[in-house]
């Protein structure tokens, strides 16, 4: 390619070449307006950063980096939502904890609560802390009794959290004599969360009426029970109980919710035999409980204000049954057919005359014989009875 | 002499952009550069040796190139020098088995004076004479455009692909005189009618402004010699 040179200087020429392209070259003893063929071009090499320097570049951005993925990680740690916690109980309380169980932010939906929660600061306090506190100052304020139920939801993706959380809420709170019922949150829960802790416990997990041969919940349900039932049971009205009583032993019986627990229909007619009555019937095993009764009719409740009996069922044991749950049945009753056909009148519905089974059993031929083994309350115990007594 | 040691880094920078003061310091570093020769030469070098106008040319790059990271200028000029006389020897090395026409032959004549010369040297006298006349009315004319040769040496593109989109706007340009009469009645070029019409990209000619002013301009009445020069680009324009 030829180039034709378009201007000189000391230590270069500009050139042209037929491209049209302008370049430096050395200027070899060149003239204006001349023609050349091999120059010796202008290489323009850019300066060239060290490789010390792109060393400490990248190692100063992957401090930077590592820096801020750790800062990054530690506030998300720190600061970011993982479970919440839901306390309810008069006032409710919904607690978001991080993933070191810390409260980061606290609200209220009651009015009460946003009072309490003005002047209260939970400063990434412990969960558990945050929770005895708060029911402290609830019972400060006397929302909350001695007793009381107190229901707490957990919302946690992690399972581990989830036992933790609720062992350490069911270890801590009946320190401050309350019974905690702690439950998973689940979509429909905060809409009966929002509910008081006065009302009936209607958890949705369940607290399902007992099924027979179901262990009986322990004491905490029993101290549920007395808070949740302001109302005491409606006594059985006159004409149920003299209507019910020559029918012989119901199948169904009072909840403590009021509902009725079905049991199975004696299918045999022959079941309700003399020992039938023995098995069935609940009776106060201590005799001086039945004491302040006295003489009372046969169809009188013993104590109309007093709670409701818990579910009784064929093969639980007596001890389990509190004596005032089964009225006493009276051996001044009279007439012999009616004694050994009520072993439990605890809690006469006028549902239960409905039953169809009742007419079944009320045809029973045996039942008349039954009085026999009625002058000693205490063999009604179905386990007592089954045990040889002296 | 410790007070131009001090000023040669801020006279390199500016002899970077400043075509004259970087012929100032050459010629202020004349005895270096003639110095860094004779090493490699290990004798004195003549006004007339290609190896010191190499070593010019290559002190003028180390201008160029010059960072503060490289460390000490001379330094780096010195370094510099040798490479490019190491390049330029490896690369006369080739033809050395070529006798030279200046050579004198056993009869103490030079041996161009033997051949038959077949070039007319008047006729060639007069086309470089013509060819410089041209060269400096270009330059005097691109002096109205505010542009210098050695800027457009600089604004010159590399690529090809961008040297193709420049010769095509130029080619536009040329087959509508239309467009050469306004670049030299408005002395700007009418960057949105070549991109337009060559269908280029605009930001393509707009980086190359200075360029394309030099070549619009050969492109124009009163420049035969340059523009029989350049007919390669522009025959391309006359292609369908």
């Amino acid at each position: 390619m030829k180039y034709l040179v378009m201007e000189c200087h000391a230590g270069y020429a500009v050139l042209m070449d037929e491209a049209s392209r302008f370049v430096r070259a050395a200027n070899l003893h060149y003239e204006i307006g001349q023609t050349v063929t091999d120059p010796v071009l202008m290489t323009e090499t850019q300066p060239r950063i060290r490789r010390s320097t792109v060393i400490r570049i990248a190692a100063a951005a992957a401090c930077l980096l590592l820096l801020s993925g750790a800062g990054l990680h530690a506030y998300l740690s720190k600061h970011r939502a993982s479970s919440s916690v839901r306390l309810c109980s008069e006032v409710e309380f919904e607690m978001q904890l991080n993933s070191a169980g810390e409260v980061i932010r606290i609200s209220s939906s009651t009015e009460s609560g946003q009072a309490m929660l003005d002047s209260y600061r939970p400063d990434q306090k412990d969960m558990l802390a945050v929770v005895s506190e708060l029911l402290t100052m609830q019972r400060e304020q006397g929302y909350l009794p001695e007793g009381e139920t107190v229901s707490i939801y957990i919302d946690s993706k992690d399972e581990k959290k989830f036992e933790e959380y609720k062992t350490g809420l069911e270890a801590e709170l009946p320190k401050l004599n309350l019974q905690v019922s702690v439950q998973e949150q689940t979509p429909d829960a905060p809409a009966e969360a929002v509910t008081p802790a006065g009302e009936p416990d209607k958890e949705p997990s369940g607290e399902e009426p007992p099924k027979p041969g179901r262990e009986h919940d322990g004491p905490a349900e029993a101290l549920h029970t007395d808070h949740t039932k302001p109302e005491p049971p409606v006594p059985p009205a006159e004409p149920a109980v003299t209507g019910t009583r020559p029918h012989g032993p119901g199948p169904a019986r009072k909840t403590e919710a009021g509902s009725s627990v079905t049991l199975p229909e004696p299918e045999n007619g022959s079941k309700p035999e003399p020992e039938v009555p023995g098995q069935q019937v609940i009776a106060p095993d201590d005799p001086a409980a039945r004491e302040p009764d006295g003489p009372l009719p046969p169809n009188t409740h013993p104590e109309p204000a007093g709670p409701p009996p818990p579910p009784v069922f064929d093969d639980e044991p007596a001890a389990e049954h509190t004596a005032p749950a089964v009225p006493p049945e009276p051996e001044a009753a009279g007439t012999e057919a009616s004694a050994p056909e009520t072993p439990d009148e605890t809690a006469p519905h006028p549902e239960l005359r409905e039953e169809p089974t009742l007419p079944e059993l009320h045809e029973e031929p045996s039942l008349p014989e039954a009085p026999a083994p009625r002058p000693e309350p205490p063999l009604l115990n179905s386990q007592v009875s089954e045990s040889p007594r002296v | 002499m410790d007070s131009d040691v001090q000023r040669l880094p801020a006279r390199v920078s500016e002899a970077k952009t400043d075509s004259q003061a970087a012929d100032a310091l050459i010629a202020d570093y004349m005895p270096f550069i003639r110095a860094e020769t004779a090493r490699f030469l290990k004798r004195q070098p003549d006004d007339g040796d290609d190896e010191l106008s190499i070593a010019m040319f290559a002190f003028y790059e180390s201008i160029r190139c010059y960072s503060r990271l490289r460390g000490s200028f001379l330094k780096f000029a010195s370094v510099q020098i040798k490479s490019r006389l190491i390049d330029f020897y490896r690369r006369e090395k080739r033809s050395r088995g070529q006798i030279s026409l200046y050579a004198a032959d056993d009869g103490q004549q030079p041996l161009l004076e033997t051949l038959p010369d077949t070039a007319d040297a008047y006729a060639e006298m007069e086309l470089r004479d013509a060819t410089r006349q041209e060269i400096e009315e270009l330059t005097a004319q691109m002096q109205q455009f505010g542009v210098s040769l050695p800027d457009i040496s600089e604004n010159s593109p590399k690529q090809r692909r961008t040297l193709e989109i420049c010769q095509r706007a130029v080619c536009y340009a040329r087959s509508h005189p239309v467009l050469l009469e306004e670049f030299l009645r408005t002395k700007r070029i009418p960057l949105q009618k070549l991109a337009e019409g060559a269908e280029v990209e605009r930001k393509t000619l707009e980086r190359h402004r200075q360029y394309l002013v030099a070549v619009l301009l050969i492109c124009t009445n009163g420049y035969e010699i340059l523009r029989g020069h350049i007919m390669q680009v522009l025959r391309k324009g006359d292609q369908p």
